[in-house]
């Protein structure tokens, strides 16, 4: 029994350990998510979101400290925006450009939710358990230490960052075509949307975090991102009842900026959701013009 | 509770420490204690249904008594078929009650009558396919006087309920489990080991390979309508990996868990794809299910002695049975006749007991012949999962279409692959052992191990545990 025991034992510390190791490898880890960019110029936006969110990219027209990642969820979204705002990075002088997809308030986003791996947003005791034990037990928890894609790219050579990476930096008009065929079109659109219901801890989370930042005089400028032409006719499908009847009233007292059909050209788009640096360009103008105009 | 959930994980070894280390040396407290945590693991799913539970427990426990005990074999009878038509109507009314209704429903429609039958919301209770043949068997046995019944309670319920097989198998015998259960069990190192090693790699089958392959099968039968021949072809392939992975790996999970006890399961899986004939196929796949169909109804029904008719009037009835019981609906009854008829050849020429040894037994590789038979077992294979598979008949036809008819064959799902070769790769080197690395350089064992745990953490499908199809029958 003592052998046994030994044996197990060590096996399960050394397993712990190299689990620790392997979180920090370059590769793997998502070195980008949860910096604290600390205010230096006069920028007072800052934006909330997943990956569609994350697509936008500062430039000198439009300047925004960006706290978007993929797969964030909007309890993540509040998370990061009450310790920006305890720590006093938000202030009441700042406005938020906060993500309110309709897909962000499914039960996909519970079960597709990022690698939460940062400890930086982490508020009290439960939420910081709940982190460790993603980061040492991932196999138990909701969300992953690695993610599936980064070792089947490794497998075949490349890391999904730096294939994220490549596509923020490259310049080209990207086109929706071979790299989304119909196939993974649908997939994606049935993965958000098929059975079409919201989350009730998603609402009741966006709703506090609206009272939160009108009690700290926080703007937020709610927005939906566009979707390729593909998406917009499956969406228009869909029964989104339940949005309009439980999110919808939250945002009445604020800005909203329905930006779901505002290109009518997949070549502003990388798949069928997602846009594309010349998309991302094309949004930010847009979304400069409208603000201004408030 | 799920085998690969976090309360498992920690269920596990404070049974194990429970056991070993505050009851050890005392049989009676721990076959208590194994009964009193086996219920507790069955009442984490829904703890109303433990009633159910111990009322059919009660049921065959007291039968098998009043059989034996029985002056006259008329009496004997009386109460084995109280026993098994109070079990079978117990499985009839949660499993096949909607079934039957809906089917009748049906058959007058086409008779042209309009039939208005209400069916029940009924939540079809965890495990009852497998703790219900535990029973029968039992009492079976003892009418036949294979066995004398237990009159110790606790023993006997351990049996039925002990927590590793309870609610999906292996489905045990009384002449196996009983014995361990009622002698001083003493702790093992080789034993534990392999207990330990076959959890890690029942885990590994299940959430790397069989929760991987679940996504893309899910998705192209789900919307196999718009999916390419080629698609198909792979969702077939994807589910028959996902189905042995996920059920294989339960079962590993169970013998392993029952090993760190000191108890010894059934075999319920030996490679089956890596069986050169159907008949083969059917001898390494949920060995303890197609046992138990073939002591009792194909042997009963006459077996294989009474010339070619009854053989293959037997070989029918029980894969009908057996499909029957994987599910009420008709895609699992043409599963299961699909299986029969693609056992005639051998029934009918006596080829069914060859291939009883390993494949390639004394080379490292297949020849070509062993190849194309393997390959030609598991297209077969692939080919019923189609229907064991799909919603509806209609399904499983349109799904067939789809592979034949459609023109595209372009193949865009094939994230997977590269981990059912891994399995493959690692199951044919281990053919002639239980677990991988059985028997090696403890170095070499451990690194193996230590590879798989990492698998296990890296490929996790993110999201919920998904649970083990198996549990659903």
């Amino acid at each position: 029994m003592k052998r046994f025991l030994i044996n197990v034992g060590v096996f399960i510390i050394v397993f712990l350990v190299v689990n620790h190791l392997l979180y920090y490898l370059p590769f793997i880890k998502r070195k980008d998510y949860g910096k604290i960019v600390p205010k230096v110029d006069e920028t007072h936006w800052f934006v909330f979101g997943d990956s569609h969110a994350n697509r936008l990219v500062p430039s000198e027209g439009f300047k925004f400290y960006k706290y978007s990642y993929p797969s964030d969820n909007i309890i993540d979204m509040g998370r990061k925006i009450r310790y920006l705002a305890r720590n006093e990075i938000i202030s009441s002088q700042d406005t938020i450009l906060f993500e309110i997809d309709y897909h962000l308030f499914t039960p996909y986003r519970t079960s597709l939710n990022n690698n939460d791996l940062s400890s930086f947003f982490v508020e009290d005791f439960f939420q910081r358990t709940s982190y460790y034990k993603n980061l040492y037990f991932p196999l138990f928890g909701d969300k992953r230490v690695i993610s599936k894609n980064s070792i089947i790219s490794l497998i075949k050579g490349k890391s999904s960052l730096t294939e994220e990476t490549q596509k923020e930096a490259t310049k080209v008009e990207l086109q929706l075509n071979t790299y989304a065929d119909s196939s993974r079109i649908n997939r994606r659109f049935n993965q958000q949307y098929s059975g079409y219901t919201v989350e009730q801890k998603f609402i009741e989370e966006l709703g506090q975090l609206i009272e939160f930042c009108s009690n700290k005089g926080i703007t937020i400028v709610f927005i939906r991102y566009p979707l390729s032409p593909i998406f917009q006719e499956k969406l228009s499908t869909i029964n989104l009842d339940s949005y309009d009847s439980l999110v919808s009233p939250l945002l009445r007292n604020g800005t909203v900026l329905d930006y779901v059909e505002i290109f009518d050209s997949n070549k502003f788009f990388i798949d069928g959701d997602h846009i594309n640096p010349l998309g991302a360009e094309n949004l930010s103008r847009i979304i400069i013009k409208d603000t201004r105009k408030q | 509770m799920l085998f690969n959930s976090l309360t498992y994980a920690l269920f596990l070894p404070l049974v194990f420490f429970v056991y070993w280390f505050l009851l050890n040396r005392n049989l009676k407290a721990q076959n208590f204690f194994l009964l009193i945590v086996s219920y507790i693991f069955y009442g984490w799913w829904d703890w109303r249904f433990v009633f159910l539970l111990a009322f059919s427990t009660a049921l065959d426990y007291f039968s098998g008594i009043f059989i034996h005990e029985s002056k006259t074999h008329r009496r004997k009878k009386i109460w084995l078929i109280i026993s098994v038509g109070i079990n079978l109507g117990f499985l009839g009314f949660f499993k096949y009650y909607n079934f039957f209704i809906d089917s009748f429903a049906d058959l007058l429609r086409t008779l042209g009558f309009q039939p208005h039958f209400e069916t029940l919301n009924i939540i079809l209770p965890v495990g009852i396919s497998f703790y219900t043949f535990h029973g029968l068997s039992y009492v079976i046995d003892i009418y036949y006087g294979k066995i004398k019944p237990t009159y110790n309670w606790v023993n006997y319920t351990l049996f039925v309920c002990f927590f590793p097989l309870l609610v999906a198998g292996p489905i045990e015998r009384a002449t196996h489990l009983l014995p361990q259960v009622e002698r001083p069990r003493t702790f093992k190192y080789s034993q534990a080991m392999l207990g330990i090693k076959q959890i890690v790699w029942g885990l590994f089958k299940k959430i790397v390979v069989a929760d991987n392959c679940a996504i893309i099968a899910n998705e192209i039968f789900n919307n196999s309508a718009d999916q390419s021949s080629g698609n198909l072809i792979m969702g077939a392939i994807f589910f028959s990996f996902q189905i042995y992975g996920d059920f294989s790996g339960y079962s590993d999970i169970a013998l392993g868990s029952a090993r760190l006890l000191g108890i010894e399961l059934l075999k319920n899986f030996n490679f089956p794809y890596l069986s050169r004939s159907i008949a083969e196929f059917w001898r390494r796949w949920h060995i303890s299910l197609n046992t138990w169909f073939r002591d009792y109804l194909y042997i009963p029904l006459g077996g294989s002695q009474g010339g070619n008719w009854m053989r293959i009037r037997n070989t029918f009835a029980i894969f009908l049975v057996s499909g029957f019981w994987h599910g009420a609906n008709w895609t699992f009854i043409i599963w299961g006749g699909l299986n029969a008829l693609y056992m005639m050849p051998s029934m009918l020429f006596k080829t069914n007991r060859k291939n009883l040894n390993v494949v390639a037994e004394n080379s490292i590789f297949p020849n070509v012949k062993e190849i194309i038979q393997m390959f030609t077992t598991f297209l077969l294979a692939a080919f019923a999962w189609i229907f064991f598979r799909a919603e509806s008949v209609g399904h499983a036809i349109s799904y067939i279409k789809g592979i034949f008819i459609n023109n595209r064959f372009e193949i865009t799902q094939t994230d997977p692959l590269i981990l059912i070769v891994l399995l493959m790769t690692i199951e044919w080197f281990s053919r002639k052992n239980e677990v991988p690395l059985e028997k090696s350089q403890p170095l070499y064992i451990a690194s193996f191990y230590f590879i798989l745990c990492i698998l296990i953490l890296f490929l996790k499908p993110s999201g919920q545990n998904i649970e083990f199809i198996y549990f659903q029958f």
